[in-house]
């Protein structure tokens, strides 16, 4: 339990519109673990992760007289998070890995067992996609994005965002049973 | 094994992240504060700095060596008055005939006597009444436009003899007026000189341009200032005002 008090997320902006480091310090507090976890989706590791989450920050206490209130103050926090790290992948654009799909269609999919596999295993999982793939994953599931919109933030075509789309998820589940195949191995020790 | 459809497995990485939350590691916070405050943190304006010493140092200069021009220190109706009379040689009658309209008939009389009896009045006394307001002026002239052009001798001596005799008695009326004229001005630059500085004082020192100003307003008391800045804007002081000698700028005006 934290002896402070807890300010609501509104009382908050108020105080990092008029520009008061407590407050800001403490929105960071507040918010901060959340952001990291949408920047670790985007980013390849925690250290790319942490680099974009200070930048969203920054961005953030800049921005922050910029918001008007439509939505919560937290989608709007989410929202520059998620640009912040769209705009890091397309500046340090890296090529496309093309990643072997080793027949993922034809492949059946299985029942996942979700409940097995933590936050941070999924986490691992996605991490490890090819960098386009990781986007339009992300952007499409996770922040509800159309493909029309992710094929303009991208630079991309419709088509290009479907096909990574369904490429990411084959790799995914292929990645998940073995995390899973693995998972009871090595727990078992 | 059943095959899963794409929102079912889309649902289940939603909800797994949905909710998560990743400790940063505990340095990050200085770097953010780090990075907004210096963004903040202005370096101290060396330039300004620069700019208000050599405005200090060019303004003692310029008052330790006292070669300044020396004006006729006229209002311009008045100079407009002695103007036609100097560049028009006019006879006696004319001017008699001129004198007449004015409101003392009797000095008339006494300008046609004189002029008459007295017509080798020397070129010289006009001189020395020109050169009376000379003495009187320098201590006024910094506060006072400058914007009739100083009589030189060369232009009065063109004069013939019946016109200076016309002018003699005039002069010096007039310049007996300029005495007064001249203390009364005396009185008013006097006066303005304080209420600029409140003035400037009024708004108080917000900036590196209202330092400089109230610097060079003490020093310089001159209507165009050496150098002088536009403070209405928060942070770009712009000078409206340069005068340097040879270089003068006034956007004032």
């Amino acid at each position: 339990m934290k002896v402070a008090k807890i300010y609501t997320l509104d009382e908050l902006m108020e105080g990092c519109k008029a520009g008061n480091r407590q407050m800001q310090e403490m929105l960071y507090r507040q918010t901060a673990s959340k952001m990291l976890a949408v920047c670790m989706r985007y980013a390849k590791d925690r250290m790319e992760a942490e680099d974009v989450l200070q930048m969203g920050y920054v961005k953030i206490f800049q921005k922050v007289r910029e918001f008007k209130g439509e939505g919560s103050f937290e989608g709007w926090i989410r929202r520059i998070m998620v640009n912040t790290a769209i705009e890091s992948y397309r500046k340090n654009l890296r090529t496309l890995n093309v990643v072997p799909i080793e027949d993922a269609y034809e492949q059946p999919s299985s029942s996942f067992d979700f409940s097995s596999l933590g936050m941070q295993d999924l986490m691992k999982v996605i991490q490890k996609l090819a960098d386009g793939y990781r986007m339009v994953f992300n952007m499409y599931v996770i922040e509800g994005y159309s493909h029309k919109e992710i094929a303009e933030t991208l630079g991309i075509t419709e088509g290009a965002s479907k096909s990574q789309l369904s490429r990411a998820r084959a790799i995914l589940q292929q990645e998940i049973l073995k995390l899973e195949g693995f998972g009871y191995a090595t727990h078992a020790g | 094994m059943q095959h899963m459809p794409d929102n079912d497995f889309d649902n289940l990485f939603r909800d797994k992240f949905m909710n998560a939350e990743v400790e940063p590691s505990a340095n990050l916070w200085a770097n953010i504060e780090g990075q907004i405050t210096t963004k903040r943190k202005r370096t101290f304006p060396l330039m300004w700095v620069a700019a208000a010493s050599v405005a200090v140092v060019a303004s003692v200069m310029m008052f330790t060596q006292s070669d300044e021009k020396v004006y006729l220190r006229n209002a311009a109706t008045e100079v407009a008055a002695i103007q036609p009379a100097i560049e028009q040689p006019v006879s006696v009658v004319e001017v008699a005939q001129r004198e007449e309209e004015a409101p003392a008939p009797i000095k008339v009389h006494a300008v046609a006597n004189r002029s008459l009896a007295k017509r080798e009045v020397p070129v010289a006394v006009i001189a020395q009444l020109i050169e009376e307001p000379k003495n009187i002026n320098p201590s006024m002239q910094p506060s006072v436009p400058n914007e009739h052009l100083p009589i030189k001798r060369a232009e009065v001596k063109a004069l013939d003899v019946v016109y200076s005799a016309n002018v003699v008695p005039d002069a010096n009326a007039m310049s007996n007026n300029n005495g007064e004229m001249l203390a009364n001005l005396g009185n008013l630059t006097e006066g303005d000189a304080p209420e600029q500085a409140i003035e400037a004082n009024k708004k108080g020192i917000r900036n590196m341009g209202d330092l400089i100003n109230y610097v060079v307003e003490k020093v310089d008391k001159r209507e165009k200032k050496l150098i002088k800045f536009n403070t209405d804007d928060d942070d770009n002081s712009s000078i409206i005002g340069l005068n340097i000698g040879f270089v003068k700028l006034n956007k004032k005006k």
